[in-house]
This record gives structure tokens, C-alpha cells and sequence, in this order.
């Protein structure tokens, strides 16, 4: 198996270069035992063509920059070893973001218009102390916004959603994800109600067709689905209780029964 | 005036002038946390209330089929036990008005559906490449959902005519009906409703998270099969009243 002759076709395109025309590079290289995509794509820019652009920082699957299409798939070339892959390997740089430069993509801009979006951070009335105590929180909840929060943002279910292909501004799982994670957590006092306008829409929560790839190519394999079906049922209930008292729940009430839950 | 999601919006003012009075927490839950115009939070709530009657028109026309399945059963245990439930079922009507509820959850889910299939030529085929590229089989379960759906949508309502328009429904009347010409629609028609039913059913238990997906693959295939093999032995039984008949 290590004795294979790989073959890797690369798309190239530089946007910023008025002469530069989409198109696809041939490379080839003999195979070594436990090659990972990352180090066979640097031998390539060492070796054979020092021009081509990939990002990558850690190398072990924390920083999620290194995500592209490996054979139509979102995969983080540090974690995906070429002996699991065939000997012909097509890369492309993940669609839906905006395009740097051969498989260079910028994440960040999108990542970070959707966390304004979503308003993610912690919302608080209580004037910051800094010399209190923290407040308390069960372990449980700690664990739950911990596993929550574990999303490196690489952008590979963004990538394999085919809502997010067909609406530029669906909120994508890891927007859902992010808000779930504030929704868990007993010191944001925004209610379900708070959420309702920005994820209970056709761009949010509802726009979602139930592909399920998001879950399934998540490299940090995180339960993107159940969080998606929690905040469905979450914004479906929220939907039905303003309807019946005309209002909406009090976003107050609603917070006291977060905290007593969390507590 | 402030913008919000790319679009201009106006911030309530009612609910601000109310928090005045209240203590700082409940004047922080008393504001708004979102700059949302009022056209948005109707466009929310009404999807919202699509979405749940999406999969409530689903499963509605699924105990609908295996009603009819049900019902259909009886022609395993003879001719004269289904031509005796059919004869009930007409002297109440209730099989026009099971039909007249039947066109309606069809024509509801068909619309509700509607707006979650792209509808431009750049968007489907956006769509085709994504899923041609992915090779990811739930993405193809949906695909698969929409044609056959509207597959079903015609042949379900060439089946609605046809018995409609025959009555009283008779076991030899519809055993001469699948021996002859429609055997082969009949074929496709159960194959589909059968598996558009199921997969519609493991969807929506993926989609509201009633199931595990590990738990719901084996439920899937074990219910398909048993939808199928008995939808496939009521089409047997038909086929040699119908042949026993000619």
C-alpha cells in the first residue's frame, strides 16, 4: 500500500491575479507509509511547485485551517491519512467561502459576521465585578457548553451542507451550534424567545432540508444534528407559545427557568 | 432606525418604554436583544408553524397508507371478507371521505415541501453537483424524496381517479384491474409510496431527533421490508383473483 504512485489533481486559481484562469494542476509522487494529506501537499509546494497555496497553523486538527475537498469531501488534510484514500486525489478548496488562492480559502470574514450575527457572546445585565466570585455552575452544564464549544471553525459542515450551496446567508450548523451553546449556558440571560428572530427563520434553523452531512463530516465529530433538532424543537415551541398568549413568553420568565434548571 | 441581517429595521418602543420601571434584570429581559422589523418575526413564526406542519401533513399521509394497507390486508384473507369491508366502508361514505382528506394532506404537504427544493436552474444544479460530489447517502435519501414525490403526486392521482370513478370498490374489479394493463403501474406505485413513506418517516425521526440514526437504520429497513413484502403479496393475491377471473 505504501508503494503506490499518487496522483493529485489540484484546482489553481489566483483571484487576485487578473491572468490567472481556474484550472486544474497534475502532481505526482510516490506514496510513504503514514503520509497525511498535509505532509504529501507540502512535499508538493517543497518539492515540485513552491507557488501552491494551502493553509495550515497546528497540524493536529485544532486550528481547522487546513480544510478543503478531498475527493468532493470537506476533510482537514492534517488528520486524513493517503493510505485511506485512493491513489488519484482531486483537491479543490472548500466552496461557500471566499476563495484566497488555490486551496486557500478565508474562513474568518463569514465566521465572524456570524458570530455578530448570532451575538455571540454572553449577554449579561449584572455590571462585570471583577473581584467576585465566579458564579457557580453545575458540572453537567459545564460539560454540555464544553462539548458545545469544542467546534475548531473550520467551516467542513458549512462546506458539506447543501442548503448552505443553495442560500448565501443560511446561518449554517455551526451558527445553530453556536447558539445552542449560548441557549445552555445559565449566565446569558437571553431567553428562547430572544433567538427566535434570528435562527427561526428560512436562513436559520427552518432552512435546514435534514442532509445530515453536516454531523457526519465534522472532524471533531461533534452531534451537529441533535443540536439542530434541539434548537427545531426549541424555536417550533417558542413559535406555538407566542401564538397562544400573543406575545411570546416573558424572555425574564424564561431566563429564571434556565437558571433553576442549571441550579 | 438601525440594520439588522442586511435589513433596515425600526426597534420596538413599547416594550422599552415598559422596562423603565423595572429592576436592572428584569429591564434587561424586558428589552429586545435583536433589531428585527415586525414583517421578520411574522415570516419566523409562520415558517416556523411550516415546518411543523410539514412533518405533521407527513404523518398524516403515512397512518393514511398503512390504513390503506391495513384495509387492503383483507383481500389475504379472502375475497368475500374484502368485498363485506368495502360494502361498510361505502354505506358511510367513508371512502370519499377518506379520499377528500387524503387530496387534502397531499395538496398541504406538496406545498409546504415546496419551499425547500430550489427552484432556479443555477440552484438545483448547484444541488446535483453538491450531492454528485459528496456521494453522502442521506443527501441522496433526500434527493430520492423529491422525485418520488412528484412521481407519486401523478400516480397517486391517476389511482384516486380510477377508483373513484369505478364504484363500489370489489375485489374482482380490482383483481381484473391488476391483471391486465395496470400491474405495471401498480408496481412502481407501491415501490414508491412504500419507500417514500419510510424514508419520509426516518427523516423526520433524524430531523426532530425522536431517533438516534443508529438506532433508526435497522428500524428503517426492518419496517421497509415488512411495508413492502406485504404491499408486494396483496399485489400477488390481486393478480391471481384477477387471473382466476379471466
Amino acid at each position: 500500500m505504501p508503494n503506490r504512485k499518487l496522483t493529485f489533481r489540484v484546482f489553481r486559481h489566483n483571484p487576485y491575479d487578473p491572468q490567472s484562469a481556474p484550472r486544474v494542476q497534475k502532481y505526482e509522487m510516490q506514496e510513504t507509509p503514514r503520509l497525511t494529506l498535509y505532509g504529501a501537499l507540502t512535499r508538493i509546494r517543497e518539492e515540485q511547485d513552491p507557488s501552491l497555496q494551502f493553509d495550515f497553523v497546528c497540524r493536529s486538527a485544532i486550528c481547522g485551517s487546513c480544510a478543503m475537498l478531498v475527493n468532493g469531501r470537506p476533510r482537514l488534510a492534517c488528520r486524513t491519512l493517503i493510505e485511506q484514500l485512493p491513489s488519484r486525489i482531486n483537491l479543490f478548496p472548500l466552496p461557500f467561502f471566499r476563495l484566497v488562492g488555490d486551496l486557500s480559502v478565508d474562513t474568518g470574514t463569514w465566521f465572524r459576521e456570524m458570530g455578530q450575527r448570532v451575538e455571540s457572546w454572553i449577554h449579561d445585565s449584572e455590571p462585570f465585578d471583577p473581584d467576585a466570585l465566579e458564579e457557580r455552575m453545575p458540572n453537567d452544564t459545564a460539560q454540555t457548553i464544553y462539548e458545545l464549544d469544542r467546534c475548531i471553525e473550520c467551516g467542513c459542515c458549512v462546506a458539506a451542507c447543501g442548503a448552505a450551496q443553495v442560500n448565501p446567508t443560511y446561518l449554517g450548523a455551526v451558527g445553530m451550534l453556536r447558539i445552542a451553546r449560548f441557549l445552555t449556558d445559565p449566565r446569558d440571560d437571553r431567553a428562547d424567545s430572544d433567538f427566535f428572530e434570528v435562527v427561526g427563520t428560512e436562513d436559520g434553523v427552518f432552512g435546514c432540508i435534514g442532509l445530515l452531512a453536516c454531523e457526519d463530516y465534522c472532524p471533531k465529530g461533534i452531534s451537529l444534528t441533535t443540536q439542530i433538532a434541539y434548537l427545531r424543537r426549541k424555536m417550533a415551541l417558542t413559535s406555538l407559545r407566542s401564538s397562544s398568549n400573543g406575545k411570546g413568553a416573558s424572555a425574564g420568565a424564561q431566563h429564571a427557568e434556565k437558571a433553576k434548571t442549571a441550579k | 432606525m438601525s440594520s439588522f441581517n442586511g435589513k433596515v429595521v425600526a426597534r420596538s418602543s413599547r416594550r422599552i418604554g415598559g422596562a423603565n420601571n423595572l429592576a436592572p434584570r428584569a429591564q434587561w429581559a424586558a428589552l429586545p436583544r435583536t433589531w428585527v422589523s415586525l414583517n421578520q418575526v411574522r415570516i419566523a413564526r409562520a415558517t416556523a408553524f411550516m415546518e411543523i406542519a410539514l412533518t405533521l401533513t407527513g404523518l398524516a399521509l403515512s397512518l393514511f397508507m398503512l390504513m390503506h394497507l391495513g384495509l387492503l390486508f383483507s383481500i389475504l384473507l379472502g375475497r368475500t371478507s374484502m368485498d363485506a369491508l368495502a360494502r361498510f366502508l361505502e354505506r358511510y361514505f367513508l371512502l370519499q371521505i377518506g379520499a377528500s382528506f387524503l387530496v387534502l394532506f397531499l395538496v398541504m404537504h406538496v406545498m409546504l415541501v415546496m419551499r425547500k427544493v430550489p427552484t432556479t436552474l443555477t440552484r438545483q444544479w448547484a444541488m446535483l453537483r453538491h450531492m454528485r460530489a459528496m456521494k453522502h447517502w442521506d443527501t441522496w435519501t433526500w434527493a430520492f424524496q423529491g422525485v418520488s414525490g412528484i412521481a407519486l403526486l401523478v400516480l397517486v392521482a391517476i389511482h384516486i381517479w380510477v377508483v373513484l370513478t369505478d364504484l363500489p370498490v370489489q375485489s374482482a374489479k380490482s383483481g381484473e384491474r391488476v391483471f391486465q394493463i395496470y400491474l405495471w403501474f401498480y408496481i412502481p406505485l407501491v415501490v414508491l409510496v412504500e419507500s417514500h413513506l419510510n424514508v419520509g418517516l426516518y427523516r423526520a425521526a433524524a430531523k426532530w431527533h425522536v431517533l438516534s440514526r443508529r438506532l433508526a437504520h435497522p428500524i428503517l429497513l426492518v419496517f421497509t421490508g415488512m411495508v413492502l413484502g406485504l404491499g408486494v403479496a396483496i399485489l400477488v393475491t390481486f393478480y391471481r383473483v384477477g387471473a382466476s377471473l379471466s
